[in-house]
């Protein structure tokens, strides 16, 4: 009986914000092996010409020379399930209204300078006020899904050039497409490091919310 | 704004509990995670189709006869201005080195013909010519604005009445035409398969002159097909031979792991 008091006692309640719904858990956990397939198969495409932006002749070492019609294969039916999940993951950021905390306002492009700032240490005063996602990751975020789309445009533009010649035209071109098509490609190799990066230094706790969608709330201490 | 925007939700949860949730959104993020992993391996261990995956195979090609299904009426490739600098030869699969035009003859099979038709060159010139101003796309990735003269196919099989199976119905003979052809250069080395659809349309011709000048040997003299509906692989050279079918015919790069219909 006593025990049993004293065990209750020990119980400690811990305060949770619930960060992620599900959903959008599973876009963003969807999306990496699906971006990683499409970045993978589109350099073996690129390998066969790579005479425009970086010489290609380094694919050949990481194993991808030689295999343009398996590139094109997985490529063209993985870019299905990419837009299936894009379409997803905007009706689930309506649905939730989480876009609200992704969509960057007229406060953000100030704010995210101040982040920079406090990121590479110089900005030392304490940072603004944030729910969900501070300004320089809403612009991230919010860059990346237009990335998304972008990549979708210009690759269904190459892929239908006689269906989406308008498409194709909107965008300069064949071959303006495709550079276009690629320098997107590379803005989410670069957006990689730094996401993971970032993930890394902001710890643990960030990182299981992508995980279970909830975020121990951090104590509020009282300053002066 | 941003002050407007309601703060998360907030729970609150006891410890031992909140460890059982975490330990099993892991299990089963490890888990999705290893189904991820196996999947993409099955594909990879399937068993192959002409060189692909079979999954690969079926999903492209049922993209392709979606997009050619619902998108394909009056689509054309855009008209580019030729860029002046030779013609790009890319491939010598399947060619022969010296061509005889005299010798040379267009054999037509169609199963509805007694006998295959054997057209010569100037047969095929004397019809009503089209030029055409295209980027001529490589599926290497290059592309390259050409200009090319010929007749549309869709002309030489109504000139030459092939290609088209006779129905009687009520109303008349209907003439509809047949799903494939299966197109052979001259030694038989290369060959494609060109689906109704982009053989008919009118930017696919039977050509004989590009830029201005008649086909050297190595892009493909005395005939060769160009189509702006598709990439070069399927722009046969020294073409020698035509046959209309309704069975999905034998394709040089589709059985080397290409798709089957490529672009359009």
């Amino acid at each position: 009986m006593q025990d049993r008091i004293y065990a209750k006692l020990l119980i400690v309640k811990i305060k949770n914000l619930k960060k992620h719904p599900l959903p959008l858990r599973w876009n963003h956990w969807i999306n990496f092996p699906l971006l990683t397939i499409m970045i993978v198969s589109g350099l073996a495409i690129y390998w066969t010409n790579s005479d425009y932006l970086l010489p290609g002749e380094w694919l050949d070492k990481i194993g991808l020379g030689g295999n343009l019609g398996l590139g094109m294969g997985w490529h063209f039916a993985f870019a299905i399930l990419f837009i299936i999940n894009g379409i997803f993951y905007s009706f689930f950021l309506i649905k939730t209204g989480h876009y609200r905390y992704l969509i960057p306002d007229r406060k953000s492009l100030r704010e995210a300078g101040i982040v920079f700032l406090h990121d590479i240490k110089v900005w030392k005063k304490p940072l603004p006020e944030q729910i969900k996602y501070n300004a320089a990751q809403r612009i991230t975020y919010s860059g990346i899904f237009l990335m998304g789309v972008a990549a979708t445009l210009t690759g269904l533009a190459i892929y239908k050039p006689a269906q989406l010649n308008w498409l194709l035209a909107a965008l300069g071109g064949y071959k303006a497409a495709r550079i276009e098509h690629f320098i997107i490609m590379a803005l989410f190799v670069g957006f990689f490091f730094v996401h993971i990066g970032q993930v890394i230094k902001t710890g643990w706790n960030n990182f299981r919310a992508m995980v279970t969608g909830l975020e121990v709330k951090p104590e509020v201490k009282d300053e002066q | 704004m941003s002050n407007k925007l309601p703060p998360l939700e907030e729970i609150e949860i006891d410890s031992a509990e909140y460890k059982k949730s975490n330990r099993r959104s892991f299990v089963k993020a490890g888990f999705f995670g290893l189904m991820g992993v196996l999947g993409v391996g099955w594909i990879f261990k399937m068993e192959n189709q002409r060189e692909l995956p079979w999954l690969l195979r079926q999903v492209n090609n049922m993209s392709d006869s979606f997009w050619k299904a619902n998108f394909s009426k009056d689509a054309r490739v855009a008209e580019a201005t030729p860029d002046g600098k030779p013609f790009r030869v890319n491939g010598d699969a399947g060619l022969e080195e010296t061509v005889d035009e005299k010798k040379w003859r267009l054999k037509v099979e169609d199963p509805e013909l007694p006998e295959a038709l054997l057209l010569t060159i100037e047969q095929i010139r004397a019809l009503p010519s089209t030029e055409m101003k295209f980027e001529f796309k490589c599926i290497e990735g290059w592309s390259q604005n050409v200009q090319c003269r010929g007749v549309q196919v869709s002309e030489f099989m109504k000139a030459f009445d092939v290609g088209q199976r006779s129905q009687t119905s009520l109303s008349g003979v209907v003439k509809t035409p047949y799903e494939y052809a299966a197109l052979e250069s001259i030694n038989g080395g290369y060959y494609v398969s060109m689906d109704a659809k982009s053989l008919l349309h009118s930017q696919t011709l039977l050509c004989y002159e590009i830029n201005g000048q008649p086909l050297t040997v190595e892009n493909g003299a005395p005939l060769r097909l160009m189509t702006a509906v598709k990439y070069g692989v399927k722009n046969i050279k020294q073409l020698a031979h035509i046959k209309f079918s309704d069975s999905p015919p034998a394709d040089y790069w589709a059985e080397r792991g290409y798709q089957d219909e490529l672009m359009f």
